[in-house]
């Protein structure tokens, strides 16, 4: 009896303590710095985002340092499409954003013929899509 | 009624008897009495001291009574080192989630698929159709 008494008290005490103690790393990302205080390096992969940049919440600015952060290791292509896509991402809702992910992680898991499958899937679709609007537009 | 009357007169003349025949004890049979008596006396004070200590605030006795051992180090030295543990292992997690979170973004803003075909559901609704 004493013994489950001591364990659930230091359990207790445990659960109450954790989130001080996790305090500085949930501060790490409370805290962002403002467009001012940018590196010129991130203001220069960051820049589409420059006029909204200080009214993006801390978590979000967090997100896309991370995203300038990694800027330096892509390919040519790959840094052009990760800038024109910076403004379109940020207007996402957050809700948005996790979808994306989420279908992102879903397609990674496919075998490399079925991406390429999807890739044309999404090829043909656009282009039905399209044909689609040309149509509502002659009539 | 009469019972502890009874046990009274009872207990009165067996102490007779015994003051009686105390005089006849050996010396020997004395001393061992005399050590006996002190060693359960000094027992009892010792008893009592630690019943009555700041530690033993709860008399009452059963589990209470070990609360005593929230005092020692024996008790705040692991639940210390579990409040740090945990303390880590969540700053660490949400670290990490963050590192993983901002890998998939610059993943996700590179691919040679647009953002739409991410957030479009029957496009999706495809995909995962597609696994399983």
């Amino acid at each position: 009896m004493g013994q489950a008494l001591l364990a659930i008290t230091a359990l207790l005490l445990a659960l109450f303590a954790v989130p001080f103690g996790a305090g500085p790393a949930l501060a790490q990302i409370a805290k962002q710095p403002a467009w001012e205080q940018l590196t010129p390096q991130q203001k220069q992969v960051l820049s589409p985002l420059a006029a909204e940049w200080n009214s993006f919440p801390d978590f979000q600015r967090n997100k896309l340092l991370g995203i300038a952060q990694r800027f330096p290791s892509l390919s040519p292509d790959q840094k052009q499409r990760v800038q024109s896509r910076l403004a379109e991402w940020s207007k996402l809702t957050p809700a948005q954003r996790d979808l994306a992910r989420q279908n992102f992680r879903n397609l990674k898991q496919l075998p490399p013929e079925k991406r390429e499958e999807a890739r044309k899937k999404w090829d043909e679709y656009r282009q039905f899509q399209g044909d689609q609007a040309d149509q509502a537009e002659k009539q | 009624m009469n019972e502890p009357v009874n046990e009274h007169r009872l207990g009165k003349e067996i102490a007779g008897y015994l003051d009686g025949d105390s005089g006849n004890l050996s010396v020997h049979t004395l001393q061992r009495l005399q050590a006996a008596r002190q060693s359960a006396l000094s027992r009892y004070s010792a008893n009592a001291a630690q019943h009555f200590s700041p530690s033993g605030w709860a008399v009452s006795g059963g589990y209470l009574s070990r609360l005593g051992a929230f005092r020692g180090y024996q008790f705040w030295l692991p639940v210390l080192a579990l409040v740090l543990a945990l303390s880590a292992l969540l700053t660490w997690q949400v670290q990490q989630h963050s590192v993983e979170q901002s890998e998939i973004d610059a993943a996700l803003l590179a691919d040679d698929l647009p953002l739409d075909a991410y957030i479009n559901h029957d496009f999706n609704q495809w995909v995962r159709h597609s696994l399983q």
